[in-house]
């Protein structure tokens, strides 16, 4: 517990959404506000328009500002509510920028458990807060994802059924078995362990789904000079936003479009055409393409006639694109490739589905949300590092059983604080830490 | 009425593990003690197996023999077959177990305490005890006599309301043979303590001159034994072997067959029975797939003629339980000396003790092993030994020697029988101490040798002997931090299918590798070991403990990561009149759980089942509201 600085946070999820609320609470609320948009005199309690400048003085967004003197605040201190537009990159420049005026990033729970500590409310309060946001979210969400939530925590308590069967398994060694191991039994072990490990990295991809919701994800379009990439962009945007034209190179810098697909802000970039180009502004920009390739999470790999090679050389996923098919009659015979025509506009529907399918954005409406929090991730990740060493332990000749169990029970208890079935390790902690950050 | 016959410090009632225990400690610390008990000539009685140790069971005799207990040093002088069970597996679960000769072993228990001038022995039946003032201050025997005392502990086994059953038979009894207790339950309950009915079995004892041994497998001991307590210097004893034998499917089909007669399935025993130790019905019953189990024959004592046959515990009729063993090869034509029956008795939920084991109500009043629904003499003993130091501790008014989970298996046995609720007989395993790796046999006197002094269980020849042991430890794990050249190590290595180094290398690196053991290491490496050290009876055991320390020790600072974590709310202590009644915001399970316990710390409340993590964030706002 640090009272006495000053903590901040975004109220409302991070995402995109008509606005955003980010919540300053502590002595130095109002001195930062007042650094952020130049104002010097705020009513308690009324709704101020302003714009917020960061520390170079680059305007953020024009902005809302609320005022709350202590005591009779949220937190018992003096709070200020800000509502920004509800943009991620708004609301990180916003967070920032208070960090930068001198205070911090508030922890999960943090503004509830200050209420507390002020005697704002009683711990049931505390916890109804907690209850309200969680019911809110529920709200939210369709029926339909009610139901595959249940099926994810069955999924997990499957998870736990398994590991408690190895557990059991290496207990009886340990307690009642007084008959020596043979060496087979590792190797069962290590089978079982395996099974488990596959199933959490199902899990940690329900939560790079729920990142995928609030962050996005980008795909790039790759390939030789004048395959159509623009021709795609401007197709995959319904809008001409990239210059096409016969010439090959014709595209120099990347051209960024950003769709909304199932939910989840998706960013196609339009690159240029990689060939050894002689032009050096031709070279920068088949650097810049190479480069987005890098960053991307997903490359669209764009040929259009029949035999040509793949370029791109990446371990990401990618998608082979077979365009202008419009042009021949027969179809390649890799049942890989995707066949389409930007300039006809066939097999578009096809691709965007592949793209969704690629980034796991089909997935979204059904458990993207469950493994969304940074809290369960981070057991998830422990479960998966202790299912690791117990494979590493299960793999040596002379096996040391108990600490093959003691690996299998942080495993365990990491899975039981997902399901919230063990004791916390810190009470209030635990309490408040269901909280999301900002409340 | 009969007058008030004598004074002691402390009234011990009962003289089996529990009862020895709590009398010898309180002696040794200079209290007078009166033991009652039914029978001055079963002291320290062996009624099951004959066997001290095993599983979880050993490291809780070497915790009793580093906190001034008598159990390690009579096994090692009664014990005629010493071995380390679990030793493929990991060194924190490594657990020394003996075969002993049940007579040899009461002998020295009986003569320790009848020989014991602070000691004396009373043999009657206490019925009820005496309050004054809020605490207790006697016992009354059946014969009216009052006994008057500053503290009482009580620890009768089976023997209260005990109720033998061998098929349709009943018999009321303590054991075979001896008579119960009657009346102590009856007297408690009308103070307002909560008493259950426990069972347990015993297999039948056969006679070993009508076993057919060619057809047996005999079972040696260690061939180096290591002995139970660090006071045995001299250590050479027999070691004896024990056999087995295997049922087969006739042998299944008579229980299966006569399962109804036995009273375990035909709903004649209340008391529930211990799972891990199950009867032969039992087994047959619930692992139907399986067609043979094993069968071990142990010897009684040295030359006796009456094997105790473990794995065979049974509450048949007489008749059907030697139905069945004829079946078995080796023994077509057994006879026995006694069938195996089952036992039932009255416990008292532990619930109803502080971590001291004195009662939360009665002041002064103490309740040790099977009372509190424990089985095994291992548990049993530890409890009286815990008991009896503290009611010194109580009568001197100096607070009491609590263990806690993390610090010896007796914490969690305490901690276990406070917090858990008792669905059977509390048999200790180690997988119930959750910091396991931390409770090695071998770091017994680094865990409990301070508390052993502070608490003056040990004289200063025992303390210095226990610290001469160390000593030999630190030398070898010193002895550990020198290099080892590639010309001395690599051919080793090459054979352990490890690389081989490049340059000196310490050998406690070496040591790290999974395939390399400390025995791999060259013994000149531990020249600096001095030739009494290298006779030690404990020198094997030293070895084993340094590597432990070696190799486990990620896994050592892991736990005790997990300890520190833990420790904020484990000893936030809470007030014994503390009114769960008034928080509404606790749920009604935890209210009522809570209320019954009476936890003394928010770390007991966090395990007793019922009580959830929320229920324990209300709580801790209310205490430390306070």
């Amino acid at each position: 517990m640090n009272a006495g600085d000053t903590i901040v946070a975004p109220a409302t999820p991070f995402g995109y959404s008509g606005i955003a609320v980010i919540r300053i609470s502590g002595p130095k609320a109002f001195p930062i506000l007042t650094k952020l948009s130049g104002e010097k005199h705020f009513a308690n309690r009324l709704a101020t328009l302003l714009w917020l400048k960061d520390r170079r003085g680059y305007l953020i967004d024009q902005c809302l500002a609320t005022i709350f003197n202590g005591p009779n605040s949220y937190t018992g201190e003096d709070v200020v509510e800000i509502s920004s537009h509800g943009n991620p990159s708004i609301i990180e420049n916003i967070v920032d920028a208070a960090c930068d005026c001198g205070s911090r990033l508030a922890e999960a729970g943090e503004f509830t458990r200050r209420a507390f500590f002020n005697g704002k409310m009683d711990l049931l309060q505390a916890e109804a807060v907690a209850s309200l946001i969680h019911s809110k979210s529920v709200e939210n969400t369709r029926c339909q994802q009610k139901i595959l939530q249940g099926s994810l925590s069955n999924l997990l308590n499957n998870l736990r059924g398994k590991m408690i069967n190895i557990l059991s398994g290496l207990e009886y060694q340990l307690d009642l078995s007084e008959e020596d191991l043979t060496g087979e039994e590792n190797k069962t072990i290590s089978k079982k362990i395996n099974t488990i490990l596959s199933i959490i990295k199902t899990f940690k991809e329900t939560f790079y789904l729920g990142r995928l919701i609030n962050r996005g994800a980008t795909v790039v379009i790759a390939g030789e000079p004048n395959v159509g990439k623009s021709t795609l962009l401007n197709c995959l945007a319904g809008s001409n936003r990239a210059i096409v034209s016969d010439v090959p190179g014709t595209t120099r810098d990347t051209i960024e479009v950003e769709l909304l697909m199932g939910g989840a802000p998706v960013l196609f970039v339009d690159t240029a055409g990689i060939r050894n180009a002689e032009n050096s502004v031709e070279k920068a920009g088949v650097s810049r393409a190479l480069k987005s390739v890098e960053n991307a999470d997903l490359i669209i790999s764009l040929i259009d006639k029949p035999g040509s090679k793949h370029l791109i050389q990446t371990k990401k996923p990618l998608l082979k694109v077979f365009n202008k098919c419009d042009l021949y009659a027969e179809k390649q015979n890799d049942s890989n490739i995707i066949h389409i025509s930007s300039k006809e506009n066939t097999g578009i529907g096809v691709l965007k589905k592949a793209v969704s399918r690629a980034l796991g954005i089909n997935k979204i409406s059904t458990e993207a949300m469950y493994l969304s929090t940074s809290r369960q991730y981070h057991a998830i990740n422990r479960c998966a590092t202790a299912l690791n060493d117990a494979q590493g332990l299960a793999s040596c000749k002379n096996i040391d059983i108990e600490l093959l169990a003691f690996e299998l029970r942080i495993a365990l208890d990491a899975v039981d604080s997902i399901l919230g079935k063990t004791s916390p390790d810190d009470i209030l902690n635990h309490v408040f830490g269901t909280l999301c950050v900002g409340k | 009425m009969k007058q008030v016959i004598n004074r002691f410090d402390i009234i011990v009632v009962g003289g089996g593990h529990a009862g020895v225990e709590a009398s010898l400690i309180a002696a040794k610390r200079g209290k007078t003690v009166g033991l009652v008990t039914l029978n001055t000539n079963a002291l320290g009685r062996m009624s099951c197996n004959p066997a001290i140790g095993g599983l979880a069971k050993g490291q809780i005799v070497r915790e009793i023999d580093v906190l001034g207990g008598v159990m390690g040093l009579a096994t090692d002088k009664s014990g005629i077959q010493f071995k380390i069970l679990n030793k493929s597996k990991g060194k924190s679960v490594w657990s020394p177990r003996a075969q002993v000769d049940k007579r040899h072993y009461e002998r020295i228990v009986s003569s320790l305490v009848s020989n014991h001038c602070n000691i004396q022995l009373i043999e009657g039946e206490a019925v009820d005890i005496i309050e004054r003032a809020g605490a207790v201050s006697g016992v009354v025997l059946r014969d009216g006599t009052k006994i008057a005392c500053r503290s009482v502990i009580l620890t009768c086994g089976t023997f209260l309301n005990g109720l033998i059953h061998v098929g349709q038979k009943k018999m009321r009894a303590g054991r075979m043979g001896e008579s119960g207790a009657e009346g102590i339950t009856e007297a408690l309950e009308s103070r307002g303590f909560l008493s259950g009915r426990l069972k347990t079995g015993t297999p039948p004892r056969l006679d070993r001159r009508s076993v057919n041994w060619a057809q047996a497998t005999p079972v040696l001991g260690d061939k180096t034994p290591t002995p139970f307590s660090y006071q045995t210097k001299q250590f050479s004893p027999p070691n004896i072997p024990c056999y087995n034998v295997k049922t087969g499917v006739p042998c299944k089909e008579i229980i299966a067959e006569n399962l109804s007669q036995s009273p375990m399935f035909s709903g004649d025993v209340d008391g529930v029975g211990p799972r891990y130790c199950p009867s032969i019905e039992d087994k047959i019953h619930r692992f139907s797939n399986r067609d043979t189990h094993t069968l071990f024959l142990e010897p009684e004592w040295i030359d006796s003629d009456q094997i105790y046959l473990n794995g065979f515990s049974t509450s048949l009729p007489e008749h059907i339980q030697l139905q069945a063993l004829r079946t078995i090869r080796g023994f077509e034509s057994v006879r026995f000396f006694r069938p195996g029956y089952a036992i039932e008795y009255d416990f008292f939920s532990p619930a109803q003790l502080k971590s001291s084991l004195e009662t939360k109500d009665i002041p002064g009043l103490f309740f040790a092993g099977q009372i509190n629904g424990t089985s095994g003499y291992e548990e049993a003993a530890a409890q009286g030994l815990i008991s009896g130091i503290n009611a010194v501790q109580f009568i001197n008014k100096q607070g009491p020697l609590t263990l806690s989970r993390d610090e010896a298996y007796i914490g969690v046995l305490i901690d276990d029988l406070i917090t858990k609720d008792t669905l059977e007989p509390y048999r200790m395993f180690t997988s119930r101490a959750e910091y396991r790796i931390l409770l090695r046999f071998s770091n017994t006197p680094s865990r409990l040798l301070k508390k052993a002094e502070k608490f003056c269980l040990l004289d200063k020849k025992s303390v210095k002997q226990i610290k001469s042991i160390e000593t030999m430890l630190h030398g070898i794990v010193a002895s550990l931090n020198l290099s080892l050249s590639p010309v001395k190590i690599n051919d080793i290595l090459n054979a352990l299918c490890e690389s081989p180094i490049k340059q000196n290398t310490p050998a406690k690196h070496i040591l790290k590798r999974p395939n390399v053991r400390i025995e791999n290491l060259p013994r000149s490496l531990f020249s600096n070991l001095t030739l009494s050290f290298n006779q030690s009876p404990f020198l094997f055991e030293c070895f084993t403990e340094a590597e432990a320390l070696i190799k486990y020790e990620g896994y050592i600072k892991r736990q005790y990561n997990q300890i520190k974590k833990i420790n904020k709310h484990e000893k936030l202590p809470i007030p014994m009149d503390f009114k769960y009644k008034d928080i509404i915001s606790l749920s009604n399970e935890a209210r009522e759980k809570l209320n019954l316990v009476r936890p003394q710390t928010l770390g007991q409340a966090m395990r007793i089942s019922g009580v959830t993590p929320a229920d324990i964030s209300v709580l801790s706002v209310f205490l430390s509201g306070k």
